[in-house]
């Protein structure tokens, strides 16, 4: 508080306890003499005041701070969401972008330039739904629904869903889009849409709308206005929740010498006596919060879907009683709370402590407990302080073992070295190649008999030769690549370091040579060289457990594409190919593919599906980002689309299905 | 399957609020004035929570001071009046803190112990400046000069001047 501050509160502190005395020491008073008039006009004015307070009290928004839910996966993003925000806002720029995007992917699905689209839709002859065709075309008029315009949809609305269904529409008639068995789009979406504008929605989104009323929203992390503190420092706050309380003893006062009734200024009394209470919790300073956090994993080394309990005690190490505290533990970013609660209140005296338990479901990767996040308030309840509690925290690692029939298309760009995978060079092998004239220096084992029986011809077969192939898989690890169908589901990132993890033990078993890199703008590059044996494959799978660049926080630092995707060029080794496991968020992973193949690095796709199929939004997403699968696919780049419900070896076997027929 | 946080008050906690809420409505039943805004205030103390708002449960306590407020302008005993102030306060803080703790928590993690400590210190607080005050109201007879009131109202001015400005 300021000096001036102090002055006036210990001013009005002092004259306010007088003035107590005086009432109930009426002597004291003797020398003072006041008209009537004034001390009626006196009352009025502190009526106005009292009323003015509750007014800006039940106007202001309570600026609580505002708690994560760990319950539920980091910061996690949900494609599409922010075009619905637009929807539900009217944004004046929807129409615009719907465009954009319109023209790109009629383009895309159906075969036409962007001029034609932009003429179809002008045109409102791109779709056969009145609605869809209305929301471009100024001469289309759609029907209107039989509910008054006033109580039903706005137009707007309803036309932008039409324009979404009738894409998908577009989609599905040219088999670029499949359908799940609710019939609704499937596929992933990102965070950028076709026009190239960024169109995110974080888990915050969401947690504005947690609570019905909507007066206490809930945010996962980040460092917006009333959210939860960064670890080492605090946020303290004077809540304030008294002063309706000192507004109301100041109307009883004020009613009370208007009307002359004396018992209501005993009321009044008794109300400032409260708030000279509050006044002396928002006049201390705030109390460290000297806790110990401590937990207990049931097990370090879990089965992946395993339920794994965690204890977690609370000490007060401090010399001060908590009457307060409100605690909710750092589950690791990446698990969801599958029984008990990660937060627990308490009320600590020096040394004693408190204990909660609550289990997560284990999932792929090494996972690391975040500090604790504790509020602690006072017993007035004025003064709060949140922080975090920093302890060194367990981790416990989920690390199935891979299968070895877990097989990615791989390119037929092959090193010199003997290996497993087909050549587009003949030799020695198992897979016919081709037939050539015979040459006195070849075997006999490689002459063509039939040939030589029936036309009396002689001639040498030959086979595929089976070569070792140079592998680096990339992994997307850019913050457009956190996202997920729903806020319960793993980030399209988590997956992709599961499948990495995947695949680098299935190259390795087939003798190939396998490296690791990541796109991301995190300041440690993550880049490990081809190689094999036993050793490269620990060192494998330690970066990609381990490596910050793949795990949360995500780096604040923006991802540069065109930085980014150069650096990375220039380690790939020239006789290297690429299996790229990245969920197609945006154009820029488009692009690097096609810059890859530009120099002759071939492509493998490996794409988490991120995307759902619950709002427009979401199905918009997913069909930007069918657009981006068929644009790889017709540039003859493998695409192995994983689905969220469905195990990886499903949908790398149903890739290798697809290319074989 | 993931678990769904229930942010809704726990029961405790609106038993606490209606209990000392009723307490509240004393002076209104006994001088048979207000009561009707009282029960409306009650039940708006009770909706905000169920609604998990604070501006419905802060109306809900403007009700039940709308009630002590009338019971008084309609001469109610000062001690009723002051009982029935004693279970507004507690009324309202009981509601707004266990609202506050299932905000930042969860009803699954808003453990008694806690709540009690808070809502027992309140009352024990509001219950020792009642007293005080009363018993220095009904001991003390003589008539007081206005100028008393000037200085008290000029002194709840500053102070509530002060709490709106930190």
């Amino acid at each position: 508080m300021s000096p001036p501050g102090r002055i006036a509160s210990g001013i009005g502190l002092a004259v306010a306890a007088l003035g107590i005395v005086l009432v109930f020491v009426p002597g004291l008073a003797t020398p003072l003499t006041t008209s009537d008039i004034v001390v009626v006009a006196l009352g009025l004015v502190a009526l106005g005041v009292a009323l003015r307070a509750l007014v800006e009290g039940f106007t202001e928004r309570p600026g609580s701070i505002q708690t994560p839910s760990p319950e539920y996966r980091g910061d996690v993003r949900i494609p599409g969401t922010s075009f619905d925000q637009s929807l539900a806002a009217l944004d004046p720029d929807l129409r615009d972008r719907l465009e954009a995007t319109c023209v790109t992917m009629l383009e895309r699905f159906s075969g036409v330039t962007p001029d034609e689209a932009s003429d179809r839709l002008a045109a409102g002859t791109w779709t056969d739904d009145e609605d869809a065709a209305a929301f471009f075309a100024a001469d289309v008029h759609a029907g209107e629904g039989w509910l008054p315009r006033w109580l039903g949809e706005p137009t707007v609305i309803r036309q932008a869903r039409a324009v979404v269904a009738a894409l998908e529409t577009t989609a599905r008639t040219t088999g670029s889009l499949e359908t799940d068995e609710t019939g609704t789009a499937d596929g992933l979406s990102t965070d950028e849409g076709l026009a190239g504008r960024p169109r995110a929605s974080t888990s915050r989104d969401r947690a504005s709308g947690a609570g019905r009323d909507d007066e206490a929203g809930h945010a996962r992390s980040g460092e917006t206005d009333g959210a939860f503190p960064r670890p080492g420092t605090v946020h303290d706050r004077r809540t304030g929740r008294w002063r309706g309380v000192t507004a109301l003893a100041l109307l009883t006062v004020g009613v009370g010498v208007v009307t002359g009734h004396s018992s209501l200024l005993l009321v009044g009394v008794v109300g400032v006596g409260l708030g000279a209470f509050a006044a002396y919790g928002r006049a201390g300073t705030h109390e460290a919060l000297e806790l110990a956090v401590d937990r207990v994993v049931e097990t370090d080394r879990p089965a992946r879907g395993d339920t794994v309990r965690i204890t977690v005690t609370v000490r007060n190490e401090g010399d001060r009683f908590h009457p307060d505290l409100r605690v909710l533990d750092g589950v690791p970013p990446n698990l969801v709370v599958v029984d008990g609660s990660p937060r627990h209140a308490a009320a600590l005296r020096p040394g004693e402590a408190t204990r909660f338990t609550y289990s997560v479901r284990a999932e792929h990767g090494a996972h690391e407990f975040q500090p604790a996040m504790v509020i602690g308030r006072d017993l007035t309840g004025e003064r709060e302080r949140a922080t975090r509690v920093d302890e060194p925290e367990p981790a416990f690692t989920c690390r199935p073992s891979p299968s070895v029939s877990e097989r990615v298309t791989l390119r037929s760009k092959t090193s010199n070295y003997a290996g497993q995978l087909a050549a587009e060079t003949g030799g020695s092998g198992l897979e016919f190649h081709a037939t050539r004239d015979y040459h006195p220096s070849d075997p006999l084992s490689s002459i063509d008999w039939k040939r030589l029986a029936q036309h009396g011809q002689l001639a040498a077969i030959e086979f595929r030769e089976e070569r070792m192939a140079k592998v680096v898989l990339v992994v997307d690890a850019r913050p457009v690549a956190h996202v997920a169908p729903t806020l319960n589901e793993r980030s399209a990132l988590a997956r992709g370091v599961e499948a990495a993890d995947v695949l680098v033990h299935a190259l390795l078993d087939a003798n190939h040579r396998v490296g690791l890199a990541a796109l991301t703008a995190h300041p440690d590059p993550c880049w490990l060289t081809p190689g094999s044996g036993t050793d490269h494959r620990v060192r494998a799978r330690e970066l990609l457990l381990g490596h910050p660049a793949l795990s949360l926080p995500l780096p604040d630092d923006p991802f540069v594409p065109t930085v980014g995707f150069r650096r990375l060029r220039r380690q790939l080794p020239t006789d290297s190919q690429v299996v790229f496991v990245t969920p197609l968020c945006d154009d820029a992973a488009v692009d690097f593919v096609r810059t890859l193949e530009a120099v002759e690095t071939p492509v493998t796709v490996v794409s988490p599906d991120p995307t759902g199929a619950a709002t427009p939004g979401q199905r918009l997403a997913a069909l930007e980002r069918h657009a981006r699968l068929a644009t790889l696919r017709n540039s003859r780049v493998p695409v192995h689309d994983w689905r969220v419900d469905e195990p990886l070896e499903l949908a790398l076997a149903r890739e290798q299905r697809g290319a074989q027929s | 399957m993931t678990v769904d946080v229930d942010h809704s008050p726990a029961t405790r906690t609106v038993g606490l609020a209606t209990l000392a809420g009723l307490v509240a409505l004393l002076p209104a039943l006994l001088v048979g004035r207000g009561l009707l805004v009282g029960v409306a205030g009650l039940t708006g103390l009770a909706f905000g929570l169920r609604r998990r708002s604070f501006r419905v449960l802060h109306a809900g306590a403007l009700g039940l001071y709308g009630s002590l407020l009338t019971a008084g302008l309609a001469g109610a005993a000062p001690f009723v009046l002051v009982v029935g102030t004693v279970g507004g306060v507690v009324a309202w803080d009981a509601a707004e803190h266990g609202l506050g703790v299932v905000t930042h928590l969860s009803r699954a993690a808003a453990s008694p112990r806690p709540e009690l400590v808070h809502v027992l210190g309140t009352a024990a607080v509001t219950l020792v400046v009642a007293i005080v005050s009363y018993v220095v109201y009904v001991t003390v007879t003589a008539p007081r000069p206005t100028a008393v009131i000037v200085v008290l109202l000029a002194g709840v001015l500053a102070l509530v001047g002060w709490l709106g400005h930190r």
